[in-house]
């Protein structure tokens, strides 16, 4: 089938199937006589998986490994795993840095809604921000 | 003072200095000798300022707006309050959405221990989208 009939299928748009065909994540074949890429049901199969892989976190490159190892046979399951678990160890520390910015600022705002600032130029705020980092 | 001054002043990198000096947050003048830039006591004030908002949270165009305000002369803490606000609410939106993915990657990760073989029979594609698909 063509790109815009896998489009329909999936739902995914034309721009984003030939984003991943150009990515080597699906493989389809050139029509010989027109040049067209046409794509197989394998291949709705790859892009339901890829789109669901994305949702999870996954990056690009991961979801090309995963697939690659598949097709050759080999269990990508655990390596699946591992990958999540480290991304949810990531994510413990970014909400962590988050967090700890958003109460900094929180602080400063109070700061600044009350007037306690009394600052003419950046040196001056520098010293408050200083103040509501160190106070973190 | 050159770029290594800078450096010595300040503890950021000599990288970061000429990065903010690139992209004109720094200032430097040329020194008509050598051409290196010259950098004084007003740009380690600011680059002080630039880190110190960095480390709260404030984008480097934020920064630039700041400066540029407090350039013209008067306080810049009115637009200092607008931007923190608008950070927040960016930030609010960040987390939800991070908490999200999160939340997604335990159910996915809970639904994996319940089936130990994943992929039974044939190694299947269908098989691997089923195991995502939660």
């Amino acid at each position: 089938m063509r790109v815009t009939e896998l489009a329909r299928q999936t739902r995914v748009s034309p721009h984003a199937i030939r984003f991943y065909a150009r990515s080597g994540l699906l493989k389809p074949d050139k029509n010989r006589s027109n040049g067209y890429k046409m794509f197989g049901q394998n291949d709705v199969q790859r892009l339901r998986f890829i789109r669901m892989a994305q949702c999870l976190g996954y990056t690009l490159s991961e979801i090309a490994e995963l697939l690659a190892r598949l097709e050759e046979g080999d269990n990508p399951c655990e390596r699946m795993e591992r990958i999540l678990r480290q991304r949810l160890e990531e994510t413990a520390g970014k909400l962590e840095s988050l967090q700890r910015t958003r109460v900094a600022m929180e602080r400063a705002l109070a700061c600044l809604e009350k007037g306690d600032w009394h600052v003419a130029d950046v040196e001056g705020l520098c010293a408050h921000f200083q103040a509501v980092v160190a106070s973190g | 003072m050159n770029v290594v001054g800078v450096v010595r002043k300040t503890g950021a990198t000599a990288d970061t200095v000429r990065y903010y000096a690139r992209i004109g947050l720094l200032q430097p003048r040329r020194d008509p000798r050598n051409r290196y830039k010259t950098f004084t006591e007003a740009d380690v004030t600011r680059l002080r300022f630039i880190l110190r908002a960095r480390q709260l949270g404030f984008s480097l165009r934020d920064i630039g707006e700041i400066l540029q305000r407090s350039d013209l002369g008067g306080t810049p803490c009115p637009l200092v309050r607008e931007i923190i606000r608008r950070r927040l609410d960016e930030q609010a939106r960040e987390l939800d959405a991070i908490l999200i993915l999160r939340e997604r990657m335990r159910m996915a990760l809970a639904k994996w221990q319940e089936m130990p073989d994943r992929l039974p029979d044939g190694k299947e594609i269908s098989a691997l989208i089923a195991s995502v698909d939660t």
